[in-house]
């Protein structure tokens, strides 16, 4: 490798310590949200252990240490959390799914066709109705999972999944040093959060858009994302 | 007389009694349905609902879900508001339909790549062979594409994009995509002697091991 074709450490580290924003997967974002019980931490869809089926995870309220601040979280009762599914490429949703606790419980609905797309949603409580008690935040509590019609739920505290060296990062933006560690700090080691996952068959989402993702041009693929809303 | 109407009333009363705390439905005594009484009697299943004469109930058993719900935050693809949004703007992001997320967000992510690395277009683009407004208008789009079939990650050896598990290194990829240069088999500031190291952050996995079956997620600390 050529020096001169080096990034330019210098000027980038002159203007990391001016760059404004701070990382971690979607955790605390932005100010609107951090810190609230919409605050979304990150998203997750993946093929389950039943190549036929696939598994949707929504994560809330990161940064959760262990403890009290587990046990006590909860899911708020007038946070609507919505997965989008477009099956066509167009980036509007031709399915959701929604959850949204009551009591000890989540409830969800869905797969359905969402009764209006975009920003404002109401619950299709015409739709197909799933719940599951929402499981404890102790490191030794039982998952609880119900499943019904092929599809699986759970929901409650877990590990947080996302990994990354984030003081290491704030650091380099900061221009207090020049690079990450060959070994580096898992910022959110030890660290929970608030989940929702679904498992379903894929038969339930259709067939997915060919030439959505152009790195796959031949493979039907669904755009997902996730929503979370709040009552007004 | 006067006593026997009395005895009859409260035999009567203590019927109803027992059909109102009970879900005992095939009780030859139940009283007949009247469906808009506001109480669960007769053959009902729920409040003036269920059985053979009255409609069928909202399967919500008598929860509130109604109301309107508006949007506060979104998430797609990992990092992305963070990464190349600007900190001021990232609300308005997160309450965007993606379809909108290009013509509103594509030239701000484009500037904030460049804060990241100036010489993104000079050293050559990325790995995908994405100049910065390609790059910057694919993660506009703040969607996960999914694929039906196959494997799903969101980068291995074989497959690009097509979904996030758990162990996905997604942080590595995105150091790589913004400052790894065009070449992913030989990335800038790669070398073992040289500093600064931007393209990966040295964590590579979890802290804790995922479980092969649902919820997959690893329990709580």
């Amino acid at each position: 490798m050529k020096k001169n074709k080096l990034v330019s450490i210098a000027s980038i580290i002159c203007l990391l310590a001016v760059t404004p924003f701070l990382l971690s997967g979607d955790h605390i974002d932005a100010p609107g949200v951090t810190g609230t019980k919409s605050d979304l931490a990150s998203f997750y869809a993946f093929e389950g252990e039943n190549p036929n089926n696939l598994v949707l995870i929504a994560n809330l309220q990161g940064f959760l240490p262990p403890g009290a601040a587990t046990t006590n979280a909860n899911f708020s009762e007038d946070v609507l959390v919505e997965f989008n599914i477009d099956t066509t490429g167009d980036l509007i949703e031709d399915l959701v799914i929604q959850a949204i606790r009551r009591g000890d419980t989540m409830y969800f609905f869905g797969p359905v066709v969402p009764s209006t797309t975009g920003l404002q949603s109401e619950v299709a409580t015409f739709a197909p109705m799933n719940k599951v008690v929402i499981s404890a935040g102790t490191a030794d509590a039982e998952a609880i999972v119900e499943e019904n019609n092929g599809m699986k739920f759970f929901a409650g505290p877990r590990d947080d999944p996302f990994f990354f060296d984030l003081n290491r990062f704030d650091a380099i933006l900061n221009g207090e040093v020049s690079g990450f560690n060959a070994e580096g700090t898992d910022t959110f080691a030890g660290q929970n959060v608030l989940s929702i996952a679904i498992e379903l068959p894929k038969s339930m989402l259709g067939v997915g858009a060919v030439g959505a993702n152009p790195f796959e041009p031949t493979t039907p693929v669904y755009s997902m994302w996730v929503e979370s809303k709040r009552k007004q | 007389m006067k006593k026997l109407f009395y005895i009859g009333l409260l035999f009567i009363s203590t019927l109803m009694f027992i059909q109102c705390s009970e879900d005992d439905n095939d009780n030859v005594i139940d009283p007949p349905a009247t469906c808009e009484d506001g109480i669960q009697n007769g053959n009902e299943t729920g409040i003036d609902c269920g059985g053979p004469d009255c409609p069928p109930c909202d399967d919500t058993g008598g929860l509130d879900f109604s109301g309107v719900y508006v949007q506060e935050d979104q998430v797609g693809r990992p990092a992305v508001s963070k990464l190349f949004v600007t900190f001021g703007l990232s609300d308005d992001f997160n309450t965007t339909i993606p379809s909108q997320m290009t013509a509103l967000f594509q030239a701000d992510m484009q500037a904030n790549l460049f804060a990241l690395n100036p010489d993104y277009e000079t050293n050559g683009g990325n790995a995908f062979g994405q100049d910065a407004e390609a790059f910057t208008t694919m993660i506009s789009r703040d969607v996960l594409w999914v694929a039906q079939t196959g494997t799903t990650t969101f980068y291995d050896e074989t497959r690009t994009f097509t979904g996030r598990k758990l162990g996905d290194d997604v942080m590595d990829l995105y150091l790589m995509l913004i400052f790894g240069g065009p070449d992913m088999e030989n990335p800038l500031n790669d070398g073992t002697n040289e500093q600064p190291l931007l393209i990966s952050d040295g964590v590579d996995s979890n802290d804790k091991p995922f479980l092969t079956s649902f919820p997959y997620l690893a329990p709580p600390f």
